[in-house]
């Protein structure tokens, strides 16, 4: 198979009512979503985008070690029922934890058939606390995890924020991670069309593989 | 030192001469002999064959202590349905207890089924055949059973909608674990392991992980101490920040003698609890650095956690169970890091 026909994954990850499934809807829009697939964490995400695209499919809760077992059967089963050439997922579990351990064996045991795109978190700019990230503080050092695996942190809600502040998110964001791409974004943004490069751009990512 | 004297020696506190390595190796002896899954798991479980991998394992990578058996889930006592596939893992694809009524017609004891019969039989085997080495008892946790039992995402709905409940199905895990301790038998191990990754403070809250886990824990790590073992507690979530420093204390005094850590977690914080308290487990990250290496990765990391923990009551471990498909010379890797950083 050539890299052309291999199945992309791309994880939008991020925090509990962070704006997953909504970017997800965005992304959808105005692509051709006759080989696209998507996976979310809840049923209710599922009801959503149902008829957006080819292909819905739920992956409700799961314990951090069943988690990256389990999502490989998940991808199989989707590409073995279904043509693809794209597959978006949120992470299964409980949205706090890292992401890298589930696309890691997807990247081990499916490399014949599956490239892995970009892994983007998506974050509400009020959860970056104002003082910095105190890794010592459990729900910051989750954050901090979050922030360090991405290769792209979308900032979502925003849009009342001076350019100032915006420089603040993003120094906080590039002390973690100096590699990622910082994406401020409302849905009638242009931020959209970065995000779009990034999810269907030939680039292939590695970051949360190699950290 | 035996492995088995060294790996005993540091979960009791009492110091030894080198670093002892625990795997908790549930299904990757499945492939050093090329074994399929669903050749253990058949119509009758193949102790047989299931001891042959651990040990092959073992032989092959020289670690410590090793679980007695390749493990699965073991609920079709109970109903549940677990999928074997040829080449992959065990893993649930049914909760027995999703209709709760069902937990009516059972008792914990129901758990000694002829697949817990042929597991016992491996352990047996494997203390025989190596009675230098350390056999560690794996058992699911007391959250992470009753999650099983129910499915975990209509626990989690009982902890807040109906808490009788999740109480309930708590306890009844609580007692399919003594009764599966008891029956595996504490002549065929040196330790039991809780393995509780949904005893989970990130899951649960603080509040539910002292009253679901920790209750239960206190009366569980009773129980084997009346067996006269020493008892590890392997819980996931984040435990080594400050604000969860009560948390772990709080675990500690449970009466357990050793802490796993898991993922995510900064070794330092949690040493600064268990120190002289009880022994500290854990280490390299089994689905990033273990998995896809490369070499040089491993040894940097699995050096992050000696450089920490070396000198302490220590076994290096990782951060969680391995299973089959994990490339075993990157385990190979980590051992022999360990075993340079000992000689240095």
């Amino acid at each position: 198979m050539t890299e052309d026909e291999k199945t992309r994954v791309v994880m939008i990850a991020g925090l509990s009512g962070s704006g997953k499934t909504r970017l997800i809807r965005s992304l959808l829009d105005g692509i051709d979503t006759g080989r696209t697939g998507v996976i979310v964490n809840n049923e209710k995400s599922e009801r959503e985008l149902d008829g957006l695209c080819k292909v819905v499919d739920s992956f409700p809760i799961r314990t951090p070690c069943a988690r990256p077992r389990q999502y490989r059967y998940r991808i199989e089963k989707m590409l073995d029922a279904n043509d693809l050439g794209l597959i978006m997922t949120e992470p299964p579990g409980l949205c706090s934890e890292t992401s890298a351990p589930v696309l890691n064996p997807i990247v081990m045991f499916k490399k014949d058939s599956v490239t892995v795109g970009p892994l983007i978190t998506v974050m509400d700019y009020t959860t970056i606390p104002v003082k910095g990230i105190n890794k010592d503080l459990t729900d910051e050092f989750k954050l901090f995890n979050l922030i360090f695996e991405s290769d792209c942190i979308v900032v979502r809600k925003n849009e009342h924020l001076s350019e100032e502040q915006k420089k603040r998110v993003s120094s906080e964001i590039e002390k973690i991670n100096p590699d990622a791409c910082i994406v401020f974004h409302s849905d009638d943004e242009k931020g959209m069309e970065s995000i779009n490069k990034k999810v269907f751009s030939d680039e292939i990512y590695s970051r949360p593989l190699i950290y | 030192m035996t492995p088995r004297e060294n790996f005993v020696s540091r979960i009791l506190m009492r110091g030894s001469e080198r670093t002892p390595v625990f795997l908790r190796d549930l299904t990757l002896g499945l492939d050093v002999n090329n074994t399929p899954t669903d050749a253990v798991f058949g119509k009758e479980y193949d102790s047989r064959e299931s001891a042959r991998c651990v040990l092959a394992l073992q032989n092959t990578l020289g670690q410590d202590a090793v679980v007695g058996c390749i493990h699965t889930y073991s609920l079709e006592a109970f109903g549940g349905i677990t999928k074997y596939p040829s080449d992959g893992i065990p893993y649930l694809s049914g909760a027995p207890f999703d209709d709760i009524t069902k937990m009516n017609e059972h008792d914990p004891d129901d758990i000694r089924d002829r697949l817990l019969i042929g597991m016992r039989d491996s352990y047996r085997i494997v203390r025989k055949k190596a009675p230098d080495l350390a056999v560690v008892m794996n058992i699911s946790g007391p959250v992470n059973t009753a999650g099983n039992l129910r499915g975990i995402e209509t626990f989690l709905m009982d902890t807040m909608i109906n808490p009788d409940i999740a109480y309930a199905i708590t306890e009844f895990s609580t007692r399919v674990m003594k009764s599966t301790i008891e029956f595996i038998g504490p002549e065929n191990c040196d330790t039991v392991y809780i393995a509780a990754a949904s005893d989970n403070p990130d899951m649960l809250g603080p509040k539910d992980f002292r009253r679901y886990s920790l209750t239960h824990m206190r009366d569980i790590t009773r129980f084997v101490h009346g067996l006269e073992l020493p008892l590890v507690f392997h819980p996931h979530g984040t435990f080594s920040t400050s604000d969860r420093a009560d948390l772990l204390a709080d675990s500690i005094e449970t009466g357990i003698d050793g802490f796993q850590f898991a993922e995510n977690n900064e070794p330092l914080g949690i040493l600064k609890q268990t120190k002289d308290k009880c022994s500290i487990l854990g280490g390299v990250d089994a689905f990033t650095t273990l998995l896809m290496g490369p070499e040089k990765r491993i040894t940097r990391d699995t050096n992050i956690f000696l450089d920490v923990l070396g000198k302490e009551d220590y076994v290096l471990t990782c951060s969680c169970s391995l299973n089959r498909g994990l490339p075993i010379r990157n385990v190979k890797t980590m051992i022999e890091a360990v075993m340079d950083y000992d000689r240095r």
